[in-house]
């Protein structure tokens, strides 16, 4: 068999050699030669006629070819086979590299600049740090850092050569020159010179300064040949015959060719040294930027206005090389097309379009057992569906089936050839929509091949892929492999997708017009005679199910069946299936009392999948509740049995709709006369008392809130109100409107819409806010000019009273248009900034998995955690309150479910079967488990002490005890009415319990640390940018939303909103907590100063002080004159003395200026007097105030503290230091370390997501957290901080700041083993995670491999 | 115990309505209505067809809570039969029949309450513990009433 190309079948590693790692090393001059076919010389490209690329210029045939029509001058290949291959330029003057340009300059500044030896002082130095270099275990990237900083630091330090003693002075940089700075002279160090000391300098001092020995010499830092790139990478362009436009590349590479040749003449010319250098320096810009056409330093005059696109430019960004090419692929059997929905289709399956399924193919193998079929689709050939479009023969050829005879092509068919089939139906695709935020962005369907030209989907699906029909479009791609497409067929299936990773919550559920179905669907007083019903049962069928027809809920007079029977049914339509659902709901519409008696009919109970009370919305069918039936049905059943439950629903849905009808029409938004006199009372006396406020606060005698200030009160008061009365409204619509009403069904169903817009359509559109607050005054003292200065009334300030039926006035439709502008910025502004997020979130954590032994590693074994989420239990597979069981619904469910007996388990004995089981288990010894164990033993104790006091209140025997014996009675029967639990349900509930703890352990591979991050990454889309009041208190804001998170994960030093929250010592008592406070804030002179007066005298001037005892005494503040004496005197920038201060009494002192000169002496008077009121007299000088909190349930005082200075306030007297927590994860780490902070970012960012109604499992929020901290300090998940934890330059390069971490991994002479996912993902190998974990550790093909063997050169046994 | 012989019968009684939709009409055709019966000293709240069998505060009806409707009190199958034969049962006798399961017992104070559910209309039985003890969970039961006067 021949291997000419290797078989798509199998992977290619087995055949090809592959990349172990990636080595970077500055080449030196030699290198450039050995890697080159000729020295480019000639500056021309064409000859004369412009027909013919000149020999050894830069478009020489030898250096490779861009045109089809020419074939390449070294290997005689053509355009597509031909590499290219590479020249060099021989430099007449060496000159600076401009990427080493950093480094050319720190390795200048540590050397002596006469003898080239390390500037340190002592050679013991030296070897110490050698020593940390020379240590067996590898540097870690912090203490590498380190290392460098502080070798640099000392030899920076030390000016004197203890080598030679000479006497160094400072290097600096002055545009692309370096300068060394002797005595007050400047000298040009020029490449010449640096060339020479770099030469020199030894190979420790190399070694030391981070540069690893062989492959990075110093010298190289300095350019003395230019690599010529092959010409296929900078191909020119025939505009027309004679003109030709050549790449950025070559148009600079010809540049400097000129430039060499010119410094060569005027060397051999001996022209003046001026000419030469200011050549000399041309040539070292224009080599510059060739490399980096953004360079700093470059001269003025080239500076363009549209840079090229240098070496560097080709490289970075997101369409550079690395992001652009090698880490995202253009990929074939891939198609895009517009998407729509399909209520007939499987949640599982997609629709493709035949003109697409003709052209997608999959290489299918001819085996025996598929001759047959494969025949026949050849047979059909490229045009007719089921068909094929080449055949590749086991010898390698290839027959496209256009043209081919097709009937013979399928006789000749043999075992092992390949048919290039079209897809068909039951081919597993994957399909995706971007942006893909999340893995359930790109799922796994079973393709069903249709008419028409969209792709289609069950609309349960939209949500997963965040997909609606208004010009959608998505991809698909089709797998090209067996393995692939068994894998993405067990792992990324929609089914196995239909919870979350995020919070294990369903996310594929049915919704909007399934929801208002149900609903409708569900109400009590849907009835319906047999035709109808009978009819509706085929609805869901297609005819084609058996169905068990119930017995009809009313048999006389008339036979009716109600629509919650026809859900039953619906829900399991035989008996023979086995499984049933067991749920009970809340639902939305629940009046608050009775549960399943509830007058709104508001409380679901399903039972043995029977639909016995409560009409449906969405917490029972719908996404987003680990309540409701979905949930149940993934868990306690399978997700096969929810998706063909959801498949049911949606057939049924979309027909019974349409049969029913609803719409929307005038009617239905317009308001009654009942609910209008409602508006008009609940305006009016909102309205009432806005205006009193308003009056109270142009009396000034509006009771303030703590820390605000009148104003801010007043609008803080009137926003509150005014944004109540549209909520009220739509409580009130909620009860008046009846079943009738379409938006009034869809807001209840939960299928679109809410109160709110209820509320606006009908009732009232309700206050407008920019930012938080009312309408801003956009005008002189008010919003708009239609109304009074200084108008503080609801209308003038945005209210709008209007609805959207009355319509509004132009004042409020302006208003309402600045409300919505705010929210279209929002959004905007919102996807491109989470969107950067969601990326350093995903390099900073992709390649952590769990390994075998359950710890979080990341590609190169660090441990980020040791035992994942500390119990290893995935996410995903958690029920309520993020553990694997909730147990009350189990025990209800298993007592439901299997069949009961007369009389029940005594209390005594379901304690003794529970601890015999728990003993079994905890035999076992399963990792993580004992946590679960006791709190299975915790809920089992309750149940049974519940069964007992039940016992005892119905006047029973507690049947606690081992001696209680019981007996056959009518009591006994009774109470087993109630209780009713048999061994075989606790039995029965144990195994349920211990196999729903297994499957909940998470496997070893999974790429934990993606998930993770898109987990956070991915809510952020949902979030709006606003910041909430703090819990009560008005006026302190705190930073959310995006902003928020943002800050944790960056690790932002400075944070917009530092609370400190501090417990008192004494938290009941208001005057303790004032003295705490006034100990805290910062209070300045002028704050408690009665006046600060001038005064002069005959005898001199001075300023007078007097201090208001009454505020001092009312803020309980310890401050007296001498106390303000001391304050002054500290206070550096008055330069006053002691005797300067004179105390007068206890409130008053006596300022005198220091300068005295009759010229000065008024001037120091006015300053003083300006600066006087700002000395800071008593608190904490970086917390601007703190509010005294009360708790509204426990009455508890405690301290809100605006500002840093966590460490000061815990030592303040009457503070509780071991409840002090700010919400500033840098100095957490400064006072408490290291742990703290870690937790600090969990709660931070916990609590900032609820804020936002998100729930994210903590596992994932641990982790994020974890990869913060685990190195022992905090890294933000920036460009600074990833460079801290991985130390892979591919890496690090395919993420920001491409050009600089290869510059600096080359000067290393670094090391790249390729492990982490983006280097794998560059390096076209399968990423080591999942499925691609585990590998063999012996491979025995590798040695059968043909690896060509080397070749002894002529003169290498010679060394 | 009446007209109805033997084991099918699980509850059998007169009760008065005393009101009817107490807390406002929410369904067009269903009413729910309270009342205490007279025999058993239970309360009793019904959701009923309106239209059906429409119901007036201050009534007596006779309620029939039975396992069969077959007079010699055959088990019932819970399936349905199109060609069941309905004379001579206890339809017969009466003028409203429902069909529905007893789901759930719960406790209120002193007094067991028992829910059933007929397709979603929904009944509750409350009353002294050991005198409900025949009224099982899961059991599959017929409602049947008559007005009296």
């Amino acid at each position: 068999m021949s291997l000419k190309k290797p078989l798509k079948f199998v992977k290619l590693e087995s055949f090809c050699s592959h990349i172990d790692g990636v080595k970077f090393s500055i080449p030196s001059s030699a290198d450039i030669q050995k890697l080159s076919t000729i020295e480019v010389v000639n500056k021309q490209l064409y000859d004369e006629e412009h027909i013919k690329t000149i020999s050894h210029g830069l478009l020489d045939l030898r250096l490779g070819i861009s045109e089809k029509s020419k074939v390449c001058g070294t290997c005689s290949q053509k355009l597509t086979e031909c590499p290219g291959h590479c020249g060099y330029i021989k430099l007449t003057l060496p000159i600076f590299h401009i990427g080493y340009f950093k480094h050319t300059l720190t390795l200048l500044q540590v050397i002596c600049k006469k003898c080239a030896g390390l500037l340190v002082s002592s050679e013991d130095f030296k070897i110490k740090w050698l020593a940390y270099y020379h240590r067996p275990t590898k540097l870690d990237i912090i203490e590498r850092e380190n290392i460098f900083k502080v070798i640099v630091k000392e030899c920076k330090k030390n000016k004197k050569c203890i080598n030679c003693g000479y006497t160094n002075g400072t290097v600096k940089k002055i545009g692309l020159k370096i300068f060394h700075e002797v005595s007050g002279e400047a000298n040009e160090i020029n490449p010449i010179d640096a060339l020479k000391l770099f030469s020199q300098i030894s190979p420790i001092d190399t070694e030391l300064i981070g540069m690893s020995g062989d492959e990075a010499r110093s010298e190289r830092l300095v350019m003395t040949h230019i690599l010529v790139p092959p010409v296929c990478i900078r191909p020119s362009v025939q505009v027309s015959q004679g003109v030709s436009n050549e790449d950025d590349l070559t148009v600079k590479l010809q540049e400097l060719l000129n430039l060499n040749l010119l410094i060569k003449a005027t060397l051999d010319e001996g022209k003046p040294l001026s000419k030469i250098v200011s050549e000399w320096e041309y040539m070292q810009a224009i080599a510059a930027q060739y490399i980096n056409s953004e360079a700093s330093g470059l001269p003025p005059s080239l500076v363009q206005s549209k840079p090229i696109r240098a070496l560097t430019q080709r490289l970075k960004g997101k369409h550079g090389r690395f992001r652009g090419n090698l880490s995202g692929k253009r990929v074939d059997f891939s198609g895009r097309t517009v998407i729509s929905p399909d209520p007939n289709l499987s949640i599982t399956q997609v629709a493709v379009p035949v003109s697409m399924a003709k052209i997608l193919t999959f290489p299918e193998r001819v085996l025996p057992y598929n001759l047959k079929y494969l025949q026949n689709l050849v047979i059909n050939g490229p045009f007719i569906h089921p068909g094929a479009n080449s055949v590749e023969y086991k010898d390698g050829t290839k027959l496209s089936l256009q043209y081919a005879k097709r009937k013979e092509v399928s006789e000749t068919l043999k075992t092992g050839d390949v048919v290039e089939r079209h897809m068909a139906n039951g081919d597993y695709v994957l399909f995706n929509r971007q942006p893909s935020l999340h893995r359930i962005s790109i799922m796994a369907h079973e393709v069903k091949v249709m008419n028409y030209k969209t792709l289609r989907f069950n609309e349960c699906v939209c949500t997963p892929y965040n997909a609606d029909f208004d010009g959608d479009e998505m991809n698909i791609h089709l797998p090209q492999t067996q393995e692939a497409r068994t894998e993405i067929k067990e792992l990324m299936k929609v089914a196995g997708n239909i919870l979350t990773p995020k919070s294990g919550e369903p996310i594929i559920a049915p919704t909007q017009d399934f929801l208002t179905c149900a609903f409708l669907l569900t109400q009590k007083d849907t009835f319906y005679d047999r035709g109808t019903f009978f009819k509706y049962l085929n609805f869901f069928s297609d005819a084609k199910c058996h169905i068990d027809i119930p017995v009809p809920a009313i048999l006389y007079p008339k036979e009716l069946w109600t629509g919650k029977q026809l859900f039953s049914v619906l829900l399991r339509p035989t008996k023979k299936i086995q499984k049933v659902v067991n749920v009970e709901v809340k639902e939305r519409n629940y009046s608050g009392k009775g549960e399943c008696m509830c007058i709104r009919d508001g409380w679901v109970t399903i039972r043995n999948s029977e639909l016995l009370s409560g009409n449906l919305c969405k917490t029972t069918i719908g996404a987003g509740s680990k309540g409701g039936l979905i949930f149940f049905l993934v868990r306690s059943h399978s997700a096969a049995e929810a998706s063909e439950f959801m498949l049911r629903m949606s057939k049924f849905s979309s027909r019974w709709t349409m049969e029913k009808g609803i719409s929307i029409g005038i009617s239905d938004v317009t308001p009654s006369n009942l609910l209008l006199d409602n508006k008009k009372d609940i305006l009016g006396s909102s309205m009432k008392e806005c205006e009193d406020m308003i009056e109270l606060w142009k009396e000034g005698k509006l009771p303030l809130k703590p820390g605000c200030n009148a104003e801010e009160t007043l609008e803080s008061v009137l926003n509150g109100k005014l944004s109540q009365i549209r909520d009220k409204l739509g409580e009130l619509l909620k009860n008046s409107l009846n079943v009738f009403n379409a938006p009034y069904i869809m807001a209840i169903s939960g299928s679109k819409g809410s109160n709110i817009n209820l509320s606006q359509m009908i009732a009232c559109v309700g206050q407008q806010t920019v930012s938080g607050k009312r309408i801003p005054d956009g005008f002189w003292c008010r919003t708009l000019p239609h109304f009074p200065l200084n108008d503080r009334s609801a209308v003038g300030k945005g209210f709008v009273s209007n609805s959207f039926y009355s319509g509004m006035t132009p004042t409020e439709f302006y208003f309402h248009t600045m409300g919505g502008r705010e929210g279209l910025i929002d959004t905007a502004v919102k996807t491109a900034e989470t969107g950067y997020m969601q990326r350093r979130l995903m390099k900073s954590l992709e390649d952590l998995s769990i390994k075998y032994d359950y710890t979080v590693r990341t590609s190169t074994n660090e441990i980020a955690q040791f035992l994942y989420g500390d119990d290893s239990l995935e996410p995903m597979k958690m029920e309520d309150d993020e553990k694997p069981v909730h147990f009350p619904r189990l025990l209800e469910h298993v007592k439901a479910s299997i069949l009961r007996e007369k009389i029940s388990l005594t209390p005594y004995r379901i304690t003794f079967i529970s601890a015999q089981e728990l003993t079994k288990r905890r035999e076992l010894n399963r990792p993580g488990q004992e946590g679960f164990l006791c709190d299975i033993e915790r809920f089992i104790e309750d149940t049974a002490k519940k069964y007992a006091d039940l016992r005892e209140f119905l006047g029973m025997n507690r049947g606690d005890k081992k001696e209680f014996v019981q007996e056959q009675s009518k009591a006994e029967a009774a109470v087993s009415n109630l209780i009713n639990l048999t061994e075989k349900q606790l039995l029965a509930f144990f195994h349920t319990c211990w196999d729903k703890f297994d499957k909940a352990v998470i496997t070893p591979g999974e790429a934990v640390g993606a998930v993770a991050a898109q987990s956070i990454g991915e809510p952020g889309t949902q979030m709006t940018l606003k910041t909430f009041h703090f819990a009560g208190v008005a006026s302190m804001n705190i930073t959310l939303g995006v902003p928020r998170i943002k800050e944790i994960i960056n690790a932002v030093k400075d944070i917009s909103t530092p609370i400190i929250t501090a417990r008192l010592l004494n938290n009941k008592s208001i005057v303790s907590a004032r003295i705490a406070k006034g100990k805290l804030e910062k209070t300045l002179l002028g704050d408690v100063a009665y006046y600060v007066k001038e005064v002069f005298t005959q005898k001199g001037c001075f300023l007078s002080v007097k201090l208001d005892m009454q505020a001092i005494e009312n803020l309980r503040l310890e401050i007296n004159a001498e106390k303000v004496k001391q304050a002054i005197i500290l206070y550096g920038k008055l330069k006053l003395k002691n005797n300067n201060i004179i105390v007068i009494r206890d409130d008053k002192l006596r300022i005198e200026p220091s300068e005295t000169s009759r010229e000065k002496l008024y001037f120091s008077m006015q300053e003083l007097k300006n600066k006087l009121p700002k000395v800071m007299v008593s608190g904490i000088p970086t917390i601007e105030r703190a509010i005294i909190n009360e708790d509204e349930k426990t009455n508890k005082l405690s301290l809100l503290i605006e500002g840093y200075g966590l460490k000061d306030v815990m030592q303040t007297p009457g503070i509780d230091h071991r409840h002090c927590t700010t919400n500033h994860i840098m100095e957490t780490e400064e006072v408490l370390g290291i742990e703290a902070s870690r937790r600090t970012i969990i709660n931070e960012i916990k609590y900032t997501l609820k804020e936002h109604g998100i729930y994210v499992d903590p596992r994932h929020i641990a982790l994020v957290s974890d990869v913060m901290t685990f190195k022992g300090q905090i890294l933000g998940i920036t460009r600074f901080g990833v460079s801290k934890m991985r130390d892979s330059t591919l890496m690090l390069a395919s993420f920001e700041k491409t050009a600089d971490h290869l510059f600096d991994a080359a000067y290393r002479g670094s090391y790249d083993p390729i492990q982490g996912v983006s280097e794998r993902i560059i390096m076209g190998k399968p990423v080591c995670l999942g499925t691609g974990l585990s590998t063999l550790l012996y491979n025995p093909q590798k040695s059968a491999c043909r690896v060509p063997r080397e070749r002894p050169l002529l003169f290498s046994s010679f060394k | 115990m009446g007209e109805a012989s033997g084991s099918a019968v699980l509850l059998e009684d007169t009760f008065r309505v005393s009101s009817v939709d107490r807390e406002g009409k929410i369904f067009q055709r269903v009413s729910r209505i309270e009342g205490s019966s007279q025999l058993y000293e239970v309360q009793i709240t019904l959701d009923v067809h309106s239209e059906l069998y429409p119901i007036e505060v201050g009534q007596y009806h006779s309620l029939l809570l039975a396992s069969s409707l077959s007079l010699d009190g055959t088990e019932n199958k819970g399936s349905y039969n199109i060609h069941e034969n309905q004379s001579n049962t206890l339809l017969s006798k009466y003028s409203y029949c429902m069909y529905g399961k007893i789901f759930k017992h719960a406790m209120d104070r002193n007094l067991l309450v028992v829910h059933i559910s007929f397709g979603g209309l929904l009944m509750t039985i409350t009353g002294q513990p050991a005198e409900l003890a025949q009224l099982e969970p899961d059991s599959l039961v017929y409602l049947l009433l008559r007005k009296l006067y």
